[in-house]
């Protein structure tokens, strides 16, 4: 009997042993392997990819080369993050050595156009309340309501989001609204919805979202529709402004979609950034992690919003002289608008 | 897809056992059914390249419910099989997994002496994994179901009043289901909609799946408590896409009330 169990206790360590042999090759932890593996895993998964005018192959044919064996840790990781640099997406970057290297650095590139709450109060000539640095929001003399959503961010306890009915609660009578969603770079999706069914006053659909699925530039799956209806009791049916600027990201611009599609609501300033979707990661054979997308975001006509941005309905622009006098243009403009 | 799935497991049986009744002499007996629940230990490596380069390892606890029914010329049995464990790669990538099958299998004596007897049928099986990410960003989530049509071959050999099984199956065709090249989302409910009617039709050799057994019953003079020891093995691969291969090893022992 003890001979059997031996027996079956062979085979089972016998096998278990066999899973390297088995399985596919592992790429070598060696710099040319791990550019390799690099190199082909945005290849074949990176949506951005796709749209993006960036020739992939031809920055492998300039930079291969100058990996060799010898080839230490940090000239890989300049190559690497030179590479990426090319497609200027917030959401592409890799891990080394515990430092993310993200492929756009859009807070040296880009400027808010929001002034702080200073420049807010200076408008609005109020005092804003603010709860727990996401939101500030009054309403000034012309009962005109205004709220900044400062992020969507997906650590915060939802509670702090939820906040949010209290304060539409406080603007209910308000003859308008501003949505200031300005510098906000994003989040967790089902925080932005949190706000955004405030406004909705019936089901539309805000999004398509497609998954890459196949190395190729068509290989997506469906377009898979994102709606957005009403919660709560009552809805918020006067005319709203949003604001936007260039570093609108991420779940900021899926803010903006699901608030555009209602028929109350205006948008107003710059042409948002460019990334949507976040990334997940991959991981290279010694333990670094590639960081990419592989969804792509569409408008409700199908248009797609990865690497291009949301144009507002109504552009607005704060010229560097008001910048400098701290003149808040765009909020002005919006005030205008719904006097 | 049901109705096709079932008329290639019918013709895989019927075939086997066709084949089978024209070289055995039917034996008259009666069926023994035995219900039997097992635990063990495990042993999983796991390459999936659509999260890493690497392969994922981990020991786990699997747990099995089987039931059986034997008689001296055929072999039926149902099976569910169930683990849960932490996959981690050697970069410390962390992989939560949980999965199980679900087996149904037929076969006919093609062959028999004193000591051993030889059957050949077919196993249908659906085994299916919901796997997370957890410290990746986002914390995506990968799923995989593999309906598959088996051939199955199978051999029992006497010492003494002991009994010995090896078995070992191969997946002859696949209707698979997994997310593409790529993952799921969690803040999108309807993916499985989308993704869910991508699955194709798979083969060798794009898809392997293959299964063998080695169990050890030892005879035990009651009447309807038995108990037996397995090990199991399971290895399957799809090249298309992004690879994806498992290699799973367990032991388990259950206890077994025949009736």
């Amino acid at each position: 009997m003890k001979k059997s169990i031996y027996f079956l206790v062979f085979w089972a360590v016998f096998f278990s042993g066999c899973a390297k042999a088995l399985l596919s090759d592992t790429p070598k932890n060696e710099p040319e392997a791990i550019f390799e593996t690099f190199w082909q895993q945005i290849n074949k998964n990176y949506s951005g990819k796709d749209v993006r005018p960036v020739n992939w192959d031809s920055l492998y044919t300039l930079y291969r080369p100058q990996i060799t064996p010898q080839t230490t840790d940090n000239q890989l990781i300049t190559t690497l993050s030179t590479m990426l640099s090319h497609y200027k997406d917030g959401h592409l970057g890799f891990i080394a050595k515990n430092q993310f290297y993200t492929s756009n650095k859009r807070n040296a590139n880009f400027t808010t156009d929001y002034l702080g709450k200073s420049g807010v109060e200076k408008v609005l000539k109020k005092t804003l309340k603010t709860h727990k640095n996401i939101f500030s929001y009054e309403k000034n003399a012309d009962n005109i309501g205004y709220i900044h959503i400062s992020t969507f961010d997906g650590r915060l306890p939802q509670v702090d989001f939820e906040f949010f009915n209290t304060i539409i609660e406080e603007l209910r009578q308000t003859k308008g609204i501003i949505i200031d969603i300005r510098s906000n770079q994003g989040g967790d999706e089902a925080y932005a919805r949190i706000v955004a069914e405030r406004f909705a006053t019936s089901y539309a659909v805000y999004k398509y979202t497609r998954t890459k699925i196949g190395a190729s530039k068509n290989d997506y799956s469906e377009y898979l529709p994102s709606d957005l209806g009403p919660t709560n009791n009552w809805q918020y049916i006067n005319p709203v402004v949003v604001l936007t600027d260039q570093l609108v990201f991420s779940t900021g611009i899926n803010f903006l979609m699901m608030m555009q599609v209602q028929r109350n609501v205006t948008t107003l300033g710059t042409t948002t950034g460019d990334g949507v979707n976040g990334g997940v990661l991959y991981e290279l054979p010694n333990g670094w992690s590639i960081q990419m997308p592989f969804k792509l975001s569409y408008l409700p006509d199908k248009t797609v919003v990865e690497g291009k941005g949301i144009k507002p309905k109504i552009e607005a622009f704060i010229s560097e002289e008001q910048r400098k006098n701290g003149q808040d243009a765009i909020l002005e403009k919006a005030l205008e608008l719904l006097k | 897809m049901k109705k096709i799935l079932h008329i290639l497991l019918f013709l895989s049986n019927g075939f086997a056992s066709a084949w089978c009744q024209s070289v055995v002499e039917t034996v008259p007996s009666k069926p023994v059914h035995s219900l039997s629940l097992g635990v063990g230990l495990s042993h999983t490596g796991l390459k999936n390249e659509t999260v890493s380069s690497l392969i994922f390892s981990s020991m786990g606890v699997p747990m099995h419910f089987t039931y059986r029914r034997e008689s001296a010329v055929s072999r039926h049995y149902v099976q569910l099989q169930f683990l849960s464990q932490t996959l981690e790669s050697p970069f410390k990538f962390m992989m939560e997994d949980v999965g199980g099958h679900l087996s149904y299998g037929y076969l006919r004596r093609i062959k028999s002496s004193t000591k051993m007897n030889v059957f050949l049928g077919g196993e249908c099986q659906v085994q299916g994994a919901g796997r997370r990410m957890t410290n990746n960003v986002n914390v995506p989530k990968l799923f995989t179901l593999f309906n598959s049509l088996h051939l199955a071959g199978m051999m029992d050999y006497s010492i003494g009043k002991h009994r010995f099984e090896g078995q070992l199956n191969v997946a002859f065709l696949g209707y698979n289901l997994r997310a593409g090249n790529n993952l799921l989302d969690a803040f999108v409910p309807d993916i499985f909609d989308a993704l869910g009617r991508k699955g194709k039709f798979e083969t060798l050799p794009n898809y392997l799946n293959m299964a063998w057994r080695l169990s050890y019953i030892p005879f035990i003079s009651t009447r309807h408590i038995q108990w037996r020891m397995d090990y199991w093995g399971n290895f399957y691969r799809l090249n298309k896409g992004q690879y994806l291969g498992s290699l799973h090893n367990q032991l388990t022992t259950s206890l077994t009330y025949k009736f």
